[in-house]
């Protein structure tokens, strides 16, 4: 069979076109690959993305601290502090919780409390510094009063602050706060799989926690790993 | 450091067997191993006729189209993710460095050795060794350099195992030193070689179909390697997950999946451009007339079947985090990439003759006593020296001093 | 940046830019023009003697019965095979090509092929190794291989190179009757050939088949048919073989020089990365402690 081509450049205006239409593929083809369609998103995705985004409450009233915790004025120079929803239903329900002592002093950023879930021990940061003034008896009778409802009856500590070296000033509000959160969610979307996208899409909450439903093998890692912990 | 003595009690017992010797795999390959071992006897005392199909036509059959030209581009996955280790600095993929590079190494020591098989005269490879006929302008002479080359930095790449395996400390840091170099002399060799492989088949045009031969025959193998190594990466990950389970370290499991899917993106994209790159051939080589001809359906089944849809399964893998997609895409794209190299070296190679080379029953046994030789070898080094299982203890240690040094004088 | 493999890398990249010439065209030395054989298929008889000759000649067995092998073989190194066409029976005798630029002297990593200046390819057997690796490369199936000895040789028709040298002429040529074949200067032997076109455009397709195929060989042929359909394969192209790899050969040192430089480079690059950070993070630790104190 033969080919005999007279025009050496006879298919180069083809070609160009070709490589041009590559060039325009390459970046939907990419965003497509990491997840983020530009074309038709896929259905899951999509409603991933609704479940997660709002569904970790985040209200205004109060601040948030990276390491998943917040604080509240409760006046006089005194903070209500907890661990925030995105933390409490990546963990679960706690077999225990263990509060600091009356009176102990607190570093922003430091271990404050911990909780031991299936075994494991999660110690999380304080929000800010200061003297232990109150703790909440009723999430160390029964730890699921903290998933139950994270930001009212389910407070840890109150905190005497001094007026100033308390750290509340950095912490994050209103629209620095929501970016801190989408970031978190954005951390776990890459990990999430389908069948937990469908559970929280529901409504539900995986039983055992988000971060062991979505890996039972090695998910103390994982959740340490979404809560930023050392 | 043991003396010589102990060296040698050592190795010995080294030898021994590890585990059951009758597992399923041990007794289909032993007997095909032992077959081989017979059938390369009678070639050896008989010549290439007794034992293959080889003619004057076609000169290549499966032993140098399946194990040396398959074989090499599979070994792939050690150029790349040494490449991404290494030189991209990307720390996720550490864990598979050694497995991938072992791997690498022993493919090219085992297929392209299969190359000695097929020589007709294999005592007088030392030729374009030595010196004694450098046919400087031949692309074998190139890609059987390259080889040479390359075993030595894939090795240097994996001798700090060996040294860990021995308790040589001192020689490990020296190999350790070598790394780096040794990398980008390998990715530099391997760029080359397998592109290499492709440039054998320049001067055969008028011989193969026109739909497989292009001048950009080495381009395209080229590509196609990162692929293939990295789709045989994927699935022996998978495998080596079972089988040496107790074996693999911590770090290793828990990062499985990661790595699992950081490979598919990498294919999915590669064999994206691939596709790309195969179009632009079709028309610049104005062939594609040549797609509704039967030749042409076997073109689209290898490049749809085995190239479109096993990417389409790396993204959606990618995408949807799945193992299970990974994995098919993965056994896919090899079947795809044993399609391909065979259709350039057999299949399409003289398609017009009346009699077409077809493989002899024994030509098969040897091909596979190759690759299951290579298979008992993985096997071995694996389990002893550290490969999938943490490097020991002093490793760690010495590691960790330069670091304390840094600090104390910060 | 590690000494070592960069020195590696240098002493290779400079080796091989210094290597001689690769394209393996064959320029005759000063003083010696290749010599070449002008086929008349119009004139050749089908008498096979010229096999008979080259078998003698070569030390080959006697071919016992040359008109049943039509390609030439391991112990056949020519062979006459007749062709039925448009315009009769045509006897044309094939052998290797002895391209002016061979791709199987190109092909040969151990250079065992040798293209001579006077113009044949000879096999040299301490050189090879048997890969066939110059049978994959030619275009007109020149080498054949003896796949059932055990010391296998590359078997072809070597322009009885030996006779040239003492100045005779290939024994083919000096045993045909007819004068079918005619042996000289290979720029004579195409005047020659223009000259019978020439002379009688009616008995001559008017193409010299060897003139400028794959750059030109040297045995040339006459038909008075087309080409094709005496077996001859036309669409070879005019460039030298050993030039379709050239390109890809000669990219080997511009690899060998840049990729190493390049990804040097960008280990660099990504390692300076991870130590900025790295110190970065130690130095933001340090001031962030220091900050809390303040505030």
């Amino acid at each position: 069979m033969k080919t005999i081509i007279s025009d050496p450049f006879a298919t180069k205006g083809i070609e160009y076109l070709i490589v041009l239409g590559y060039l325009a593929a390459v970046p939907l083809f990419w965003r497509y690959l990491n997840g983020n369609p530009l074309l038709a998103p896929s259905r899951v995705l999509a409603a991933q993305r609704k479940v997660l985004s709002g569904w970790f409450r985040l209200p205004e009233t109060a601040s948030y601290h990276p390491g998943h915790s917040w604080a509240s004025a409760a006046g006089r120079g005194r903070f209500r502090v907890g661990l925030d929803d995105f933390a409490q239903k990546l963990l679960g329900r706690a077999a225990e919780i263990a509060l600091p002592d009356l009176g102990t002093r607190l570093a922003k950023g430091a271990p404050a409390w911990a909780l031991n879930v299936d075994g494991h021990r999660f110690e999380l940061p304080a929000p800010l510094s200061g003297r232990v003034v109150a703790r909440n008896e009723a999430v160390l009778r029964d730890p699921g009063v903290l998933n139950g409802d994270p930001y009212g009856a389910g407070w840890l500590l109150e905190i005497e602050a001094p007026r100033w070296n308390s750290g509340a000033g950095s912490l994050l509000r209103g629209g620095r706060a929501k970016e801190w959160l989408a970031r978190a969610e954005a951390a776990l979307r890459l990990r999430m799989n389908p069948e937990v996208g469908a559970v929280l899409q529901d409504g539900g909450v995986p039983v055992p926690g988000i971060a062991r439903a979505l890996s039972e093998e090695g998910w103390d890692d994982l959740a340490r790993d979404l809560l930023t912990l050392e | 450091m043991k003396g010589a003595a102990g060296l040698w009690r050592f190795l010995l017992s080294e030898l021994k067997p590890k585990g059951s010797l009758f597992t399923p795999f041990n007794l289909v390959s032993v007997p095909i191993m032992i077959a081989a071992a017979v059938i390369l006897y009678i070639r050896f005392t008989h010549g290439l006729s007794a034992v293959t199909n080889l003619s004057q036509e076609v000169p290549w059959g499966l032993w140098k189209g399946l194990n040396v030209v398959t074989g090499v581009a599979f070994a792939g996955g050690a150029y790349v993710v040494t490449f991404l280790v290494y030189v991209l600095g990307q720390k996720r993929y550490h864990s598979i460095v050694r497995i991938t590079v072992l791997n690498g190494f022993l493919a090219y020591v085992f297929y392209a050795g299969a190359l000695l098989l097929d020589l007709g005269r294999p005592w007088k490879v030392i030729n374009p060794i030595i010196g004694n006929s450098f046919g400087v302008s031949s692309v074998l002479f190139l890609v059987a350099w390259h080889f040479m080359l390359y075993m030595m930095a894939a090795f240097v790449e994996f001798s700090p195992a060996v040294a860990e395996w021995l308790g040589l400390r001192r020689l490990r840091r020296t190999l350790a030193a070598l790394t780096l170099g040794a990398v980008v002399f390998g990715v530099t060799l391997s760029m080359l070689h397998q592109s290499g492989l492709g440039a054998l088949f320049l001067m055969a045009k008028g011989k193969i179909h026109p739909l497989w031969y292009s001048e950009f025959i080495p381009l395209h193998f080229f590509v196609s390697s990162v692929f293939a190594g990295l789709s045989l990466v994927i699935f022996e990950g998978t495998l080596s997950r079972r089988v040496f389970r107790s074996r693999m370290s911590e770090e290793h499991h828990a990062h499985h999946d990661d790595i699992v899917l950081g490979l598919s993106k990498i294919c999915a994209a590669t064999m994206f451009a691939y596709l790309f790159l195969k179009v632009l051939d079709l028309v610049h080589g104005q062939k594609t007339g040549l797609l509704g001809t039967p030749m042409g359906h076997w073109y689209l089944v290898e490049i749809v079947g085995f190239v479109l849809v096993p990417m389409a399964l790396f993204t959606e893998a990618v995408r949807w985090r799945s193992l299970w997609l990974a994995k098919t895409g993965a056994i896919l794209t090899m079947l795809g990439i044993v399609l391909n190299r065979l259709n350039v070296s057999i299949v399409g190679f003289r398609w017009t003759e009346p009699v077409r080379y077809v493989p002899t029953p024994y030509e098969v046994v040897v091909t596979l006593g190759v690759i299951f030789a290579e298979i008992w070898v993985l096997r071995w080094v694996i389990n002893r020296m550290p490969v999938l299982s943490e490097s020991p203890a002093w490793v760690r240690e010495e590691a960790a001093q330069p670091a304390i040094a840094e600090r104390v004088a910060a | 940046m590690n000494r070592r493999g960069f020195l590696k890398t240098l002493g290779l990249a400079g080796a091989t830019v210094a290597c001689p010439r690769m394209s393996g065209a064959a320029e005759p030395e000063s003083g010696v023009e290749p010599y070449g054989i002008l086929v008349d298929t119009t004139l050749c008889a089908g008498c096979n003697s010229c096999t008979y000759a080259c078998a003698e000649a070569n030390g080959l067995p006697e071919p016992e019965d040359p008109e049943a092998v039509t390609k030439p073989t391991t112990d056949q190194w020519t062979a006459v095979k007749t062709w039925k066409t448009s315009k009769g029976d045509v006897s044309v005798k094939r052998q290797c090509m002895h391209c002016v630029s061979p791709a199987c002297h190109s092909a040969c990593l151990t250079s065992a092929l040798d293209k001579t200046a006077e113009g044949p390819v000879v096999w040299r057997e301490d050189k090879c190794m048997g890969c066939r690796f110059c049978m994959i490369s030619c275009p007109f199936d020149g080498p054949k291989f003896e796949y059932s000895s055990t010391k296998p040789r590359i078997r072809k028709c070597v322009m009885c190179a030996d006779r040239l040298r003492k100045g005779g002429e290939p024994a083919c040529v000096e045993n045909c009757p007819e004068g079918a074949l005619t042996f000289g200067k290979r720029g004579d032997l195409l005047r020659t050939a223009h000259k019978r076109i020439a002379d009688q455009p009616d008995k001559y397709v008017d193409h010299i088949y060897g003139e400028r195929e794959v750059g030109g060989t040297s045995w040339l042929y006459l038909a008075g048919v087309p080409f094709e359909e005496l077996g001859f394969p036309t669409d070879v192209g005019e460039k030298p073989y050993p030039e379709l790899t050239a390109s890809f050969l000669y990219s080997v040192p511009m690899v060998l020089t840049l990729a190493p430089a390049l990804m040097l480079g960008v280990a660099r690059a990504t390692h300076r990365d991870e130590d900025e950070t790295a110190g970065e993070a130690a130095n933001d630790g340090a001031a962030n402690g220091g900050e809390e104190e303040r505030s």
